[in-house]
């Protein structure tokens, strides 16, 4: 006859589980709570830092916006004073030194050429948008002797002059005709020579 | 990995992997519940917030900066203005341009020993938009010889660089004339510049002084 006792109580038996239902759910109890523990304080120091750093930098820009303002009004004045400058550098730019034009106009009459009159003329004129100093030349003369046509003609080509290259655009013999008055000398000759100048421009 | 061949074992692990799942799919939906959403976007809100503060911090002192730079260059305009508006500038007396003009070109025609014949008052150019500056013109007239008109151009033009010398008129005076050849009667008009608004220079003048009093202008 054969007698099984089994001393060990329910409890006390050992799973022959490999699972052990209970120790796992002692590692996750205590594994969740300190990842969510060490998440939150993780985040929490982020959103501090963060409002830190927003803080500093509202301050910052609350300093910095006005003197920005006050930085764009003035360069509104500067730009005016500019302009009030440029103007006023606009009148030296814009003008033509006559007292060297009429040396140079001077020099390149021939001795046969009597001017009779001079005129320039000059106006302000709006060129590509820019005010611009025009001035035109009208010189009006007699011419006597055998190279007079030949006189006139060269003072009619006064712009490919290289005195004038830089300053006078275009020039040319308008008239050309015998002086019938009584008192003119036999064979002379009256003639009208036009020229323009290149626009100066203010600015 | 085998499950146990033992039902009651087999039952006991698919209840744990069951509560595994749950808490998993718990968590990704029930997240945006208890506040990570709104706290991630929150997060994301701040940053951008700091993103666009750093680049308007950064244009704002870019501005700053330019500003010393403009205060300098404002204060070299400024002096440069005073000093040509100073020497160059037609000033009124007693509201009237043609005694300062006069002044001008009456010594430089004593000096070369020109007698002008007449100085008369063109007038004040019509005030344009956008300007600051208007003309005065007057008409000198002279009976000289060319040479002498070219000096008394010369001088005149080298007396302000800003004057302007327009509309010149060379004549012989007639051959009955005992000078005729030599002495001609012409005449030019002078031009200066004029402020349009005669507060202008005092303007300037407050605003330079007001420039020069300010820390970190530049100025010497």
């Amino acid at each position: 006859m054969n007698l099984r006792v089994d001393l060990i109580l329910e409890t006390e038996k050992r799973s022959a589980s490999v699972v052990n239902a209970k120790g796992l759910l002692r590692i996750v109890a205590i594994i969740v709570p300190i990842t969510l523990a060490v998440i939150i304080a993780m985040s929490v120091m982020a959103m501090t830092r963060i409002r830190d750093e927003l803080k500093a930098l509202e301050s910052e820009i609350a300093i910095a916006v006005p003197k920005k303002d006050a930085a764009i009004t003035y360069r509104g004045e500067l730009s005016k004073n500019k302009q009030i400058l440029e103007e006023l550098e606009g009148w030296r730019k814009s003008r033509i030194n006559w007292a060297d034009q009429l040396v140079n106009l001077q020099r390149v009459i021939p001795p046969e050429i009597q001017l009779t009159i001079l005129r320039i003329a000059n106006q302000v004129e709006t060129i590509e948008c820019s005010p611009s100093r025009t001035s035109s030349l009208v010189m009006k003369g007699k011419a006597l002797g055998p190279q007079a046509r030949a006189d006139v003609e060269l003072l009619g080509a006064v712009d490919k002059n290289a005195a004038f290259t830089n300053s006078m655009k275009t020039a040319s013999v308008v008239s050309y005709t015998k002086n019938e008055e009584p008192s003119a000398k036999d064979g002379e000759m009256l003639f009208q020579i036009e020229a323009s100048y290149k626009p100066r421009k203010f600015k | 990995m085998k499950l146990p061949d033992d039902k009651k074992e087999r039952t006991k692990i698919l209840v744990l992997i069951g509560i595994g799942a749950v808490i998993v799919v718990g968590l990704i939906l029930k997240a945006p519940v208890i506040g990570i959403l709104p706290v991630l976007k929150s997060k994301k809100d701040k940053l951008e917030k700091i993103a666009k503060l750093n680049t308007d911090l950064a244009s704002a002192n870019k501005e700053i900066k330019q500003h010393l730079r403009d205060k300098a260059e404002n204060l070299d305009i400024l002096e440069k203005i005073g000093d040509i508006s100073q020497k160059h500038v037609l000033k009124p007396v007693l509201g009237n341009y043609k005694i300062p003009a006069s002044e001008v070109i009456e010594p430089i025609a004593k000096k070369q020993n020109l007698k002008i014949e007449q100085f008369r008052q063109i007038g004040i150019s019509a005030e344009a938009a956008q300007t600051v500056l208007r003309a005065f013109s007057a008409r000198v007239y002279v009976i000289c010889s060319y040479d002498d008109l070219k000096s008394l151009i010369a001088e005149i033009e080298n007396s302000n660089p800003l004057l302007c010398i327009l509309n010149i008129s060379i004549a012989v005076q007639g051959p009955e004339s005992p000078e005729g050849l030599e002495k001609h009667q012409a005449y030019f008009d002078v031009q200066w510049p004029i402020w349009a608004d005669a507060e202008t220079p005092s303007k300037l003048l407050q605003q330079l002084k007001d420039l020069i009093k300010t820390p970190g202008s530049g100025a010497k």
